[in-house]
């Protein structure tokens, strides 16, 4: 199973209020990094078969725009293991439930998604230093309970490498 | 007069033939006679056929086109002129589609107290739900995107709603900015809204530009507009190198859903900024936009099928009738080994079926169970039958089409659920798609002998489906026929050939010719001035040799009759050529679906089901059984009932003139309006039997022809 951990994408700044908090949105910087980050999976032909996202307005964004830009057409799964506070053992729940699928995409936030990506990267002893960016993607293959590390794309790489190819405006894939 | 018969004029194009199909589904949507909310899905059932026509045909012509491929059909028409013709009809039918939405529909639900609401339209009351209800339902979901030329265009998913808007920020004296919102999926296109009056709609696309301004703050909505991309959503497999058929549908399938703009739908009332980059954004020609005078998406008007509960708005429902075996026989095996047993869906009830294939886990005599797949539904009773059947510990071999078109996604779900389950899965032949519909039970019967028993069927093992689509099930235990279904499952698993499958005909291998031999023998028959006749029901006719051979038995004096629901290239009626030919269209309440086939055969009458229509692809392309009906009770249910029925309908049926175009029979003064579907549902229900059935329509050319000859024998005698 591979498992992409995907950070929300930029969304100003943080409000004292936790209700008002929940429903921030992306801000125009965070709209670009989700759009630029998604169009960097498809150009890799990443394929997931769930995208769940926790339920703050600013993950729900992040994952609604790259699951545009991948052209998944299910519907986005919300999970509260994905919240900022939620522990690394729901998290595993969450994962044990999706387990039959080859791929999957989990939209969450820092402490808990960098928390959960370095958990599940690293033997018990070790604590590995990953630093997920806002919009940045990590994917893991998972082998059982332990995964490994394939990459990790920062939304400012994902952009930069697409700046060249701009002039097309979308991929043509469908023509051989 | 003696033209050669490939004379290209005498072949109606495929696309024109297709797209008449469609007016004649529209024509169901204007038919005061059918019940209003049934109209209303008539016409969205026309919308999404014209979006698989573009996702499907016009994309693979552009494509065609595009790669520069000249090819064209047994008509003639160039590429390039096949473009012109679906640009010019699809933009009059889209036309055609929206005056009956505006001028028919939209009055008459509102004469039923059923209204489509606009925004300025709504009371206080509901003014306030829709507040609560954008605050609450629809505004977590939605992602407003503003679009700027220095980054690419955000991606639309295919057939979604979106909506485009022009912004100007406020405060500031820049350009303009595109903003756009996509609409997921899971939001309802249509919402109900509270009512004190009756029953009150409105579309989401208008809630969404209420909304929008909340969503765009800092912006001025300078304009905006709902609109929908339809993508190319052919499969392309390179199958001979595909190691792994499985793998590269699933490729293939992800890559379809970033396939090619083919049209935009947008409303008519855009401005012209908004629709300018739209079409520059997606690639597309002028004829590709298609500026719609109301909801873009009319294939989502199902919903107000689906929401609206006025049963006397609909058609009355029926109860299928079941199958009952006589006291004399324990099981239907039991009822098998005595007669062959026939079912005529949705009139007669498809859990016979479902019944016959679940036995293969509940009946502890059956030992194995093999079965064909091609579409079926979500929470299908068959696959878990399968998959019951398997956990028995039966042996269970699946074939599963995974290349059904638009279900490749699901069936791949299947395919992996059944290997799971440990149900082996095979996916038929490499290049070819299996098409047949059949089911093979071995059981140890009580005398201690070991039978198979057989389903064959025209139409796909889906219960949901077999609801509103006409097909014929065959139940036997024909020990040449289940022999023969054997061999034939022996060729979708292991390739291997048997040197003969009959009495069964299979596609790829000698339908094809079997078919045309059965023309030719009636034709000879007509020469020798035996008895010669062939009736022909299916949905599409459009194999050049097929035609041909039709064109000489017409010639010959073999009187035709074709009931050929969808696209029909032959060109009945044309003197010195096809006088002998009738070509007539039934479409109404139930999908035709079957596929029957009778010749007269010089008085030594042949019926045949098959799952094939006369179509290239089904006769060359893919795996596809015809079947003999050999029963003589079966064989008068065939032909006496369910063809005579056909044959006599003058309220649906439509004749095809050699000009190409479809038109109904005005009635004779006095006669009875007849219905097909109508009087099989009668006699499913016990209301009426075949002596009901008067005699059959022929257009008038064929009916004088008739009454000549009878004349003529009249005299004779």
């Amino acid at each position: 199973m591979i498992i992409y951990f995907l950070r929300h994408a930029s969304a100003g700044k943080t409000y004292s209020n936790p209700t008002k908090d929940e429903r921030r949105p992306l801000d125009e910087e965070g709209m670009l990094q989700a759009r630029y980050t998604g169009r960097m999976l498809a150009n890799l032909d990443v394929q997931v078969e769930q995208i769940i996202s926790s339920p703050l307005k600013r993950a729900l964004q992040t994952a609604s725009l790259v699951a545009n830009e991948l052209a998944f057409e299910g519907e986005v799964q919300r999970d509260d293991a994905l919240r900022p506070e939620s522990e690394f053992a729901q998290f595993q729940a969450m994962v044990a439930r999706y387990r039959k699928h080859e791929a999957i995409m989990v939209v969450g936030h820092n402490p808990s998604l960098t928390e959960f990506l370095t958990k599940a990267v690293s033997s018990a002893s070790g604590a590995a230093h990953i630093e997920v960016k806002k919009g940045a993607v990590a994917k893991v293959e998972m082998n059982g309970r332990s995964g490994t590390l394939q990459w990790l794309v920062t939304a400012r790489i994902a952009r930069s490498l697409q700046a060249s190819s701009k002039a097309s405006s979308r991929p043509k894939t469908s023509r051989k | 007069m003696n033209r050669p018969l490939d004379d290209p004029s005498l072949y109606i194009n495929r696309e024109a033939s297709w797209l008449s199909f469609n007016k004649r589904v529209l024509e169901e949507a204007h038919d005061e006679r059918n019940p209003l909310l049934e109209r209303v899905k008539f016409l969205a059932i026309s919308a999404s056929n014209l979006d698989e026509f573009f996702e499907v045909r016009v994309a693979g012509l552009l494509q065609r086109i595009e790669e520069g491929f000249v090819d064209s059909g047994p008509d003639a028409l160039t590429a390039q002129d096949e473009r012109e013709l679906i640009s010019r009809e699809t933009h009059l039918f889209v036309d055609a589609q929206y005056e009956c939405w505006n001028k028919k529909l939209l009055p008459a639900l509102e004469r039923e107290g059923i209204r489509v609401l606009e925004l300025k339209d709504l009371d206080p009351d509901q003014e306030a739900f829709i507040a609560e209800y954008c605050e609450k339902e629809v505004d977590p979901l939605l992602t407003p995107v503003t679009v700027d030329p220095a980054h690419p265009f955000p991606r639309v998913l295919n057939k979604a709603l979106c909506i485009a808007l022009l912004l100007k920020r406020k405060r500031r004296a820049s350009g303009t900015y595109m903003g756009v919102i996509t609409v997921p999926r899971v939001l309802p296109r249509l919402v109900r809204l509270p009512s004190k009056t009756g029953t009150d709609y409105i579309f989401l696309a208008d809630l969404l530009t209420y909304h929008a301004a909340r969503m765009y703050r800092g912006y001025e909505i300078v304009s905006a507009a709902s609109f929908r991309v339809t993508r190319n959503s052919n499969l392309y497999l390179e199958e001979e190198e595909a190691r792994n058929l499985l793998e590269s549908v699933r490729t293939e399938l992800h890559k379809r859903r970033k396939g090619d703009v083919v049209r935009l739908e947008i409303d008519a009332d855009v401005s012209t900024e908004i629709a300018r980059r739209l079409q520059q954004t997606f690639e597309l020609e002028d004829w590709q936009v298609f500026y719609t005078n109301g909801p873009v998406n009319l294939s989502r008007l199902f919903n107000f099928y689906e929401l609206t509960e006025r049963p006397e708005l609909k058609y009355k429902s029926f109860v299928p009738r079941e199958l009952r075996l006589p006291a004399s026989s324990s099981n239907i095996f039991a009822e098998l080994r005595k007669r062959d047993i026939m079912l005529h869906h949705p009139y007669d009830s498809f859990d016979a079926v479902v019944d016959f294939i679940e036995s293969a886990a509940s009946d502890p005599d059956v030992i194995s169970l093999k079965q064909t797949i091609y579409r079926t539904n979500r929470n299908s009773p068959i696959v878990s039958a399968l998959i019951e059947a398997a956990a028995a510990e039966k042996e269970v071999t699946a074939v599963l089409e995974l290349k059904a078109r638009f279900d490749e996604a699901l069936n791949i779900q299947w395919a992996r659920m059944l290997e799971d389950e440990g149900v082996q899965v095979y996916h038929g032949l490499v290049g070819l798609k299996t098409h047949c519909k059949l089911s093979l039970l071995v059981r140890h019967d009580p005398d201690g002998v070991t039978r198979r028993y057989a389903h064959i069927g025209t139409g796909n093992y889906n219960p949901t489906t077999s609801r509103f689509y006409t097909d014929i099930s065959l139940l036997t235990a024909s020990p040449q026929i289940t022999s023969a279904v054997h061999s034939l499952f022996n060729y979708l698993t292991a390739y291997s050939e048997a040197p003969s499958y009959s009495p069964l005909a299979i596609a790829p291998i000698e339908l094809a010719a079997t078919t045309l031999a059965q023309i030719q023998r009636e034709t000879e028959h007509a020469r020798a001035g035996r008895p010669a006749r062939i009736v022909a029901k299916m949905n599409a006719l459009l194999d050049k040799n097929v035609i041909q051979a039709l064109y000489r038995a017409s010639q010959a004096g073999v009187e035709i009759e074709l009931i050929v629901r969808g696209m029909c290239s032959l060109r009945p009626g044309v003197p010195g050529i096809s006088e002998n030919i009738t070509v007539r269209s039934i479409v109404g309440r139930f999908l035709e679906h079957t596929r029957i086939f009778y010749f007269e055969n010089g008085g030594d009458e042949e019926m045949q089901i098959s799952s094939a229509d006369w179509m290239p692809r089904n006769l060359y392309e893919r795996v596809e059984v015809l079947c003999p009906v050999l029963d003589a009770t079966l064989q008068q249910r065939l032909k006496d009932e369910i063809l005579a029925a056909y044959l006599a309908d003058n309220v649906k049926a439509r004749f095809l003139d050699r000009n190409g175009r479809y038109f109904h029979l005005p009635r004779h003064r006095g006669a009875k309006s007849f219905s097909a579907q109508d009087f099989l549902i009668a006699l499913a229900e016990g209301a009426a039997t075949a002596a009901d059935i008067p005699e059959p329509v022929r257009p008038p050319a064929r009916a004088a022809k008739v009454r000549k000859l009878k004349q003529v024998a009249a005299r004779r005698v």
